[in-house]
């Protein structure tokens, strides 16, 4: 049987009640509160047993203190001789328990107690969590940028959804904690007078609630990326899954490190601080420029790729799978082409670039046909109509608005149910096509007047 | 500002106050005010720590001995005098209501 146990619990900073009832329930079942980590709380078995436990905030305390400060000692002092024992101490909070049957609370004054969890929010939980919800509302400022200047990037990008989602997630997290805080605050600072205390808010639910949203996401994205991300990427998200865990593990071992040593408090701030910024920047500098240098001595290439070489540059003669071919439009004796795909798909969008064209080093290449379109996947309906405006006026927001436009063309040839012909308004129309098709959208340059029976090739193909 | 925070006494504080009249180690006051309230009031630990650190900084109290991490603390002459105020108008209290409530009897 298991000595100690792990879990992750999820309760607020100021939800003293809340964790003391939760720890009763743990005691009674055998389960004793060992210490208090920042990701999880650590207990150890014991017999089950009824036991009262008391949650104390000291704002004096700190996370870096070596060891409990005289002040600490005597406090617990004054509270052993009621029966109160500590159990365990993380910075602003102090844990006691109690065997006594009825036995007298630490706090019996709400005005002291009240006064108390305020003066260890304002160093403990207040500043983080301001910090947090200023981060939160940045990203979600920088994210409806994006939406707005290129959504169609943004929607079919994993990672950019994923991230946006996290930080919707802390936005509301952070939010709503701290509006709870407030509120409970406030009416509990009218109740002390009165010799009432309040009980915080319980939102315990709602922080799991979050936490297993945050997971769900993240093991989407993960098995995104595995399943259809290209090998640079899943080396990037490999790494960054290491990343956190050792940047996190490193600097809290140099806080226990110091704390052993028992460096005084504003030296294992001062040098914990400076370690977590140095590391951070040493191995994301390593991650990226390792991860660049491995690709330029081509790491990530695919084994079978072939290459060429032409004008002193390395070519990958890329062979992917296209949708529409040039062959499929004509009959052609050329038997070099290069068939490139790129993008990434989400849950709402596809973005493809695919392109067939001949090798740069083939014969009289300006007379070979190539083809180049990009293909837009839209998954949730709702999202059609914003692509297929995004794709009309996207030139106009390259260059000014006078040198290119998309007009309406007739539709039917290509089996479509809406086509449009880029025009350059200097030299007439251009062979780049628009066609919207019932959940694709396919922007298509030819380099060539298509035929109708070419047109209805595409057609065939997409609709 | 300390004068205010302490211008009317909560019973706690009283108590606590009360115990300091002769020198007194902080933590005895809390087996000495179950004591002479017969268990009517108990002050929490956490409660009684910080009152002696606020009575400490409002000079109501002083300490007198530190042995080691046991202190022991006196009421200061500010601290007799607040104490002396709050009997005052306790039993300027006790007066009102008993002149009230003989009033509604003799009516």
């Amino acid at each position: 049987m298991r000595a100690t146990k792990r879990r992750i619990e999820a309760f607020s900073f100021f939800n003293q009640r809340g964790i003391c009832a939760h720890l009763s329930k743990m005691a009674e079942k055998g389960w004793m509160i060992d210490r208090l980590s920042n990701l999880s709380w650590v207990y150890r078995r014991t017999e089950p047993q009824r036991l009262h436990f008391a949650v104390s905030y000291d704002p004096k305390a700190s996370a870096f203190d070596p060891e409990s400060t005289e002040a600490q000692r005597v406090f617990q002092d004054f509270c052993a001789h009621t029966g109160w024992e500590l159990a365990c101490a993380s910075a602003q909070l102090q844990i006691f328990y109690n065997q006594r049957e009825n036995p007298t609370p630490i706090e019996t004054e709400p005005t002291l107690e009240l006064a108390g969890i305020h003066a260890s929010a304002k160093k403990a939980f207040l500043p983080p969590y301001l910090l947090l919800l200023c981060i939160a509302i940045l990203q979600g400022a920088l994210f409806v940028s994006r939406l707005l200047g290129d959504p169609i990037s943004l929607l079919s990008s994993p990672a950019q959804l994923f991230t946006g989602f996290c930080f919707l997630l802390l936005f509301l997290l952070t939010a709503v904690e701290l509006s709870c805080y407030f509120r409970w605050y406030a009416r509990a600072k009218k109740a002390a007078p009165r010799g009432e205390f309040l009980s915080p808010p319980d939102t315990s639910l709602f922080q799991k609630v979050i936490l297993i949203a945050v997971l769900i996401s993240g093991v989407y994205y993960a098995l995104n990326l595995l399943l259809a991300g290209d090998p640079m990427r899943r080396w990037v998200m490999l790494l960054m899954c290491l990343y956190f865990p050792l940047l996190y593990a490193l600097v809290n071992g140099t806080k226990a490190f110091l704390k052993r040593r028992n460096a005084s408090r504003a030296v294992n701030r001062t040098l914990t601080i400076a370690m977590s910024v140095l590391l951070a920047f040493l191995m994301m500098g390593g991650i990226v420029f390792g991860t660049l240098r491995l690709s330029r001595d081509g790491f990530f290439a695919q084994k079978d790729e072939e290459t060429y070489e032409h004008n002193g540059m390395t070519w990958v003669i890329h062979q992917d799978e296209l949708p529409l071919t040039v062959e499929d439009l004509m009959d052609v004796e050329y038997a070099g082409y290069i068939r490139e795909r790129r993008g990434e798909e989400s849950i709402l969008l596809g973005q493809f670039e695919l392109h067939q064209r001949a090798r740069y080093d083939a014969e009289d290449r300006q007379s070979i046909p190539s083809l180049e379109y990009e293909m837009v996947v839209v998954k949730l309906p709702g999202l059609y109509d914003l692509c297929k405006e995004r794709l009309i006026h996207e030139r106009e927001y390259w260059r000014s608005i006078q040198e290119y436009r998309y007009e309406a063309t007739a539709a039917g040839p290509w089996g479509a149910q809406e086509a449009y012909q880029l025009a350059d308004l200097t030299y007439g129309p251009r062979e780049v096509y628009l066609l919207c098709y019932t959940d694709t959208l396919l922007e298509i340059q030819f380099d060539w007047e298509p035929t109708p029976e070419q047109k209805a090739i595409v057609g065939a193909k997409f609709a | 500002m300390a004068r205010m925070k302490f211008q009317t006494l909560t019973e706690q504080m009283f108590y606590a106050l009360l115990c300091l009249k002769d020198e007194c180690y902080g933590m005895d006051i809390l087996d000495r005010v179950p004591a002479m309230t017969n268990q009517r009031v108990n002050i929490g630990s956490g409660t009684l720590y910080t009152l002696l650190e606020q009575f400490l900084e409002a000079e109501i109290i002083r300490e007198t001995k530190v042995e080691g991490r046991r202190r022991s603390y006196i009421l200061t002459d500010q601290g007799r005098e607040m104490l002396e105020k709050e009997r005052l108008r306790i039993e300027a209290q006790l007066r009102d209501y008993h002149a009230i409530m003989e009033e509604e009897e003799t009516e």
